[in-house]
């Protein structure tokens, strides 16, 4: 039997505020255990929560991002369990009326766009962090990360497949990234996510039993655990069992999902509203006044690349999705360079470095003014795209322009006829065969005979150049 | 009076560090010190001198109404229907919140922590069936209870409901009065460990007092005579929200009349 997957996706974001949700503790990844504390974020009695307005601007530009509805009035709630990273034994967080909800993210698919549904996005606080030493026969609580404000973005069932879900994770990350609410960095846990995924025989209207997982920490673990959950519970219906509602843990490096708790086993949270809190209103001026801070937003980035500089969609989307991309692209495009040609630079050579060395886009230490440099300087013939390729990581390497860096290490193609023409005499007499092909008819030796010169000159000759007086050479010689 | 109207002047207002404080200015209480209460309207709510209050209790009230008036107050009865709901509603918040509020005594970050411990789970069952005395663990057992689901809607959801028709009764009342004058407690003091076999009796002791607290209302208690042991009686006067200045004026002038204090 054939069947669909169902994924729905919990999203917890940590927000990149200066100072933690209820208290003024630094708000920063890192630093030395137990260092970023006070009374209120290890939950000493006595000690009040006073809510970071900052956290509601965050949470509403999120939701404004995402096609939310703001609510006019929303309050904040306590979720109540056991657990030693959990100092007061409960999490501020948010039950019942969240702080946005009924909005949509736009993924491509390979049918085309699709609007992926947000069910609700609401604010709280994270938890501290255990550390587990290696055969200890104790833990150690590190409440740094306690009180550091979140937002836990929850989509609806709308996911298909396993890509749908990655698309879905990145088009959140780009447009948190994009509204600057949060640096989304999986290696940091700044962004995780618990997976919902349930199957059912295609055809069929009622969804199937889900069950969820948690523990995900990167898109790549994503997509291999919703494969494994997918698998999974159809090899249960298949030996005709049923899948049960429960939660499971990923094991990344296993790469398998274990139960956690069954459903019998799920927690009682015994959620209430927030007594040391006030509810939250949010009139109409707030709102606008945030819709108006809000920058352009990854979709519409992709949309105006597409219109204005006639980049394919692949293209557009890829830099549309990526602050430091995009800013790149504009600025190399504002300094001459053709918006194609900026682009096959963007996703080939300069992602190939990006991906190479572990570095975000923002890393890129040149302008966009640099990269046309290089660009024209292809253009203009004044050195090859292989002589190019030997340029930019020189240009990641310092602060040199790219004309410095050409000069400096000698690198300008050559173009003189003369001294070309001695590489071609050397060439030809070292490749008798080659040559003896191409009297024969095989025009194709040229194309090898071409690369040999190329080589001759470490790459500085013009190929153009080289052609034209290859063919004149050994037609002069027929 | 003066004492108290002095603390409240100093830490009265708004608290950064404190969300539920109100930023509201800070009437003038000693200024509502004058000593008379010529004029103002004092209500004797029916339900609180029902058969359950002891007849000495009563008596102290009603000698502290006769002097109101015999100072030119206008005193006269009111009612109060939700008060039946309210101690209800009392312990199941407040329980409801204490479970809450109590769960950081884990053993985990301070405080008491039980040796032995096999784990985490026995960790904290231990620490906490060891470290909480009674009292506290029928609350903690109450609130945990009523914020279960299934249980929510029927208690704690309920309780605040009623919570909100208890605030709206003392609102009208307060629309024809300046405040409200009762026993503090339907009994003078009993034998300590006396009722601690009967909970129930022992909570029925706070009915005067709690409704104030679910209705979020100022009130105070001052002594008010003796029953025929010797022990004091106490009068509570309830004022309308932020009303403190009401019956802090009302308290001081029964002070100086020599009918408050002992």
């Amino acid at each position: 039997m054939k069947y669909e997957t169902v994924i729905g996706l919990e999203v917890h974001a940590e927000l990149s505020t200066k100072t933690k949700i209820y208290c003024s503790c630094e708000n920063s990844f890192g630093g030395d255990t137990n260092t970023r504390c006070c009374p209120v974020c290890i939950g000493l009695p006595g000690a009040l929560p006073v809510l970071n307005r900052t956290v509601v601007d965050y949470g509403i530009k999120a939701g404004l991002a995402m096609h939310c509805s703001i609510a006019s009035y929303c309050k904040q709630d306590r979720k109540n369990y056991f657990y030693p990273d959990l100092p007061k034994a409960y999490q501020i967080s948010q039950f019942d009326l969240p702080l946005c909800s009924a909005g949509y993210v736009e993924i491509d698919t390979e049918e085309g766009m699709k609007n992926i549904g947000i069910t609700r996005i609401h604010i709280e606080e994270d938890a501290g962090k255990l550390l587990h030493a290696e055969g200890a026969n104790f833990s150690l609580v590190d409440y740094n990360r306690g009180g550091v404000p979140l937002i836990e973005i929850v989509s609806e069932p709308d996911m298909r497949s396993p890509e749908e879900a990655m698309a879905f994770l990145e088009a959140i990350k780009s447009t948190l990234q994009a509204i600057g609410v949060s640096d989304c960095k999986m290696q940091e846990g700044s962004l995780r996510c618990d997976i919902n995924v349930s199957v059912r025989p295609e055809g069929q209207e009622e969804f199937g039993v889900r069950s969820e997982c948690k523990n995900v920490n990167s898109f790549h673990a994503a997509v291999r655990a919703i494969k494994y959950e997918r698998d999974r519970q159809i090899a249960v219906l298949e030996a005709g069992g049923t899948v049960e509602q429960e939660t499971r843990r990923w094991d990344d490096a296993k790469g398998e999902s274990f139960l956690m708790r069954s459903k019998e086993e799920a927690h009682d949270y015994r959620y209430f509203p927030e007594p040391d809190l006030a509810p939250i209103y949010v009139d109409d001026a707030w709102i606008e006044d945030l819709r108006t801070s809000l920058p352009e937003l990854p979709s519409e980035k992709k949309k105006r690349y597409v219109e204005t500089y006639s980049l394919p969609k692949y293209d557009a989307g890829l830099i549309g999705a990526s602050l430091g991309l995009s800013k790149l692209f504009e600025d190399t495009v504002a300094a001459g360079a053709a918006p194609k040609t900026a682009s096959n630079w963007l996703l080939g050579e300069i992602s190939k470095i990006l991906n190479e060395s572990m570095l975000e886009a923002e890393a890129i230490p040149f302008d966009g003014k640099a990269l046309a440099e290089l660009i024209a300087m292809i253009e203009s013939g004044a050195i090859s795209g292989t002589i190019a390729k030997q340029v930019l990581p020189e240009m990641f390497a310092g602060n040199k322009s790219p004309k410095q860096i050409v000069e400096e290490k000698g690198l300008a193609q050559i173009s003189d006829e003369g001294a070309i023409m001695d590489m071609i005499q050397e060439v030809l007499a070292q490749n008798e065969a080659a040559v003896a092909d191409f009297r024969a008819g095989k025009d194709k030796a040229i194309g090898f005979l071409t690369g040999q010169v190329m080589r001759a000159s470490k790459g500085k000759a013009n190929p153009g150049v080289i052609q034209k007086m290859l063919r004149e050479a050994l037609t002069a010689l027929k | 009076m003066k004492d108290c109207a002095t603390v409240l002047s100093a830490i009265c207002g708004k608290d950064a560090k404190d969300s539920t404080s109100l930023s509201v200015p800070t009437p003038d209480f000693m200024g509502a010190l004058t000593g008379e209460c010529k004029g103002m309207k004092i209500g004797l709510p029916k339900e609180y001198f029902s058969d359950a209050v002891d007849p000495a209790v009563r008596d102290a009230v009603l000698s502290a109404a006769k002097s109101y008036e015999a100072m030119g107050a206008e005193v006269a009865e009111c009612t109060l229907p939700m008060l039946d709901y309210a101690l209800e509603a009392y312990y199941l918040i407040s329980s409801a919140e204490a479970s809450s509020n109590l769960a950081r005594y884990d053993g985990v970050r301070y405080g008491f922590r039980a040796e032995g411990c096999k784990d985490l789970e026995d960790l904290f069952l231990k620490t906490r069936s060891e470290g909480f005395g009674k009292e506290v663990k029928r609350r903690i057992m109450l609130g945990t209870f009523v914020l279960s689901s299934g249980y929510y809607d029927a208690y704690y959801k309920k309780a605040q409901q009623t919570r909100t028709l208890i605030c709206q009764d003392f609102a009208r009342v307060f629309e024809s009065f300046d405040c409200i004058l009762t026993p503090t407690s339907p009994c003078t003091a009993w034998k300590f460990g006396e009722k601690s076999a009967d909970p129930v009796q022992m909570y029925l002791a706070d009915i005067c007092t709690v409704s104030v607290n679910i209705a979020g209302l100022p009130a105070l208690s001052m002594p008010c005579g003796t029953d025929a042991a010797g022990l004091p009686v106490g009068v509570q006067l309830i004022g309308g929200r932020l009303r403190d200045d009401v019956i802090l004026r009302a308290a001081y002038a029964l002070e100086q009349n020599g009918k408050g204090g002992r």
